[in-house]
């Protein structure tokens, strides 16, 4: 009884030291506008399961192609909800997106790894182009994440001229890489229904019911998507990504 | 002994008092927080229309966009009536009633930019909380009513037989007025 009682004890400060070593990040991750160097990526992904370096390769790999549909794509799509007395009801939704492939290939070549992070819950790489992103000791050093306030875009959206800007956010899901990128995603569609949508909304009302069906389509061309910044409530357990386009 | 017994059978009266007296906290847990200033009171713009919406999902992001898009749409219908207005008075200072060839064109004109001139139109401001087991939105919607004042010039200058007809009215004139001055101050932004 007594050995069970260690036992558990030492895997629960296990858990913990994992769980505070996970809340650790790198500061060009949460502040990627503040790099020096045009164009890069940040990309998330889970951790290695054997070998660091084939995780860091394989998260330079997908960044690349994160980058080309960052530089030129086309979003089509919809999205319709219908609202009844009994609450509005999510119809379904449909998206796709369509770039170019090669833009990959061209980057993967261009760029390089500038910086990766890797704990027990994720994988980050920086890559950019290697001459010019030259990270200085505070853009290097981790934070944690207690440690940083909640920012103003949070809740009230930037305004910067020229631009459009558009915060995703997610839930905490059991792999902390599906938040991140679920956010990364959300602000994405969020540049994409401000750059452009199209809402058609019918309304019935009779002396018994009323009903409301609305739909929302999009059809943009988006150029030049940049991550503006990542921030994580811990209270709350929600991530959030902040994203921008030029107008 | 019976001193015990009563003292223990005491206790556990007390204690079933508390547990189960009910008290002012409700069945299912909330954390609602409160509810933004901005929804209660949206800002007011000449320059701009607002929107907003609140709604609950158990999902985050379905919360999320069900609040925009409804927001959205409650600024498209904002926009119709703006439109519908100026069409008014376009159609009762130039007279054009009687015309039915050039009415037809210019209500498709007002037709097409009510459909596609949600441009621009931003999530200002947003708040997410947990409400139970689900999340709830707090959005605000902006939208510049430059841009569709600027759509619905655009339409019409596209029809020359309607922009010979408007451009001498006052009504067009304000419209221009309105635009150039939107024009404006996206660049001095």
């Amino acid at each position: 009884m007594y050995f069970r009682g260690c036992m558990k004890a030492i895997v629960l400060i296990l858990t913990l030291c994992a769980a505070a070593v996970a809340q650790e990040y790198p500061r060009w991750f949460l502040q990627q506008d503040q790099l020096p160097c045009r164009p890069n990526v940040v990309m998330v992904m889970r951790a290695p399961s054997l070998y660091k370096d084939s995780a860091v390769a394989l998260a330079f790999r997908t960044g690349c192609e994160l980058l080309a549909k960052y530089t030129n794509v086309r979003i089509s799509g919809g999205q319709t909800f219908w609202t009844t007395e009994a609450g509005v009801h999510s119809m379904g939704a449909h998206y796709t997106e369509v770039f170019d492939s090669s833009l990959t290939d061209q980057f993967q070549s261009s760029l390089k790894i500038i910086a990766a992070f890797v704990d027990k819950n994720k994988t980050i790489v920086l890559a950019g182009d290697s001459s010019a992103c030259v990270l200085n000791d505070e853009l290097q050093s981790s934070v944690r994440m207690e440690t940083l306030p909640q920012p103003g875009w949070v809740e009230k959206l930037p305004v910067v001229t020229g631009y459009y800007y558009g915060v995703g956010s997610s839930e905490e899901y059991f792999y902390e890489v599906s938040s991140w990128q679920r956010a990364e995603q959300n602000a994405f569609m969020s540049l994409a229904r401000t750059t452009h949508s199209k809402v058609v909304s019918l309304q019935k009302k009779s002396a018994i019911e009323s009903q409301d069906l609305f739909n929302e389509d999009v059809d943009v061309q988006l150029k030049n998507v940049e991550i503006i910044a990542r921030w994580k409530d811990l209270q709350k357990k929600i991530f959030y990504v902040l994203a921008r386009t030029k107008q | 002994m019976q001193i015990l017994k009563s003292l223990f059978a005491t206790a556990l009266v007390a204690v079933l008092l508390v547990g189960c007296g009910g008290g002012s906290e409700p069945l299912q847990k909330t954390d609602t927080g409160d509810v933004p200033d901005w929804y209660v009171s949206p800002p007011s713009d000449p320059n701009y229309l607002y929107a907003v919406n609140t709604s609950t999902s158990k999902d985050m992001q379905i919360a999320v966009d069900k609040a925009t898009q409804a927001a959205r749409t409650e600024l498209g219908r904002q926009v119709e009536v703006k439109v519908n207005a100026l069409q008014k008075r376009f159609t009762e200072e130039t007279g054009i009633a009687d015309d039915a060839q050039l009415l037809d064109q210019f209500t498709q004109a007002s037709k097409t930019v009510v459909s596609t001139s949600l441009s621009g139109s931003k999530e200002k401001q947003k708040k997410i909380l947990k409400d139970g087991n689900n999340w709830r939105a707090y959005v605000l919607v902006e939208y510049p009513l430059g841009a569709a004042q600027e759509a619905l010039r655009e339409q019409i200058k596209k029809n020359e037989q309607l922009y010979t007809k408007f451009r001498a009215s006052q009504t067009y004139k304000e419209l221009d007025d309105e635009v150039q001055k939107y024009e404006q101050s996206k660049k001095g932004e």
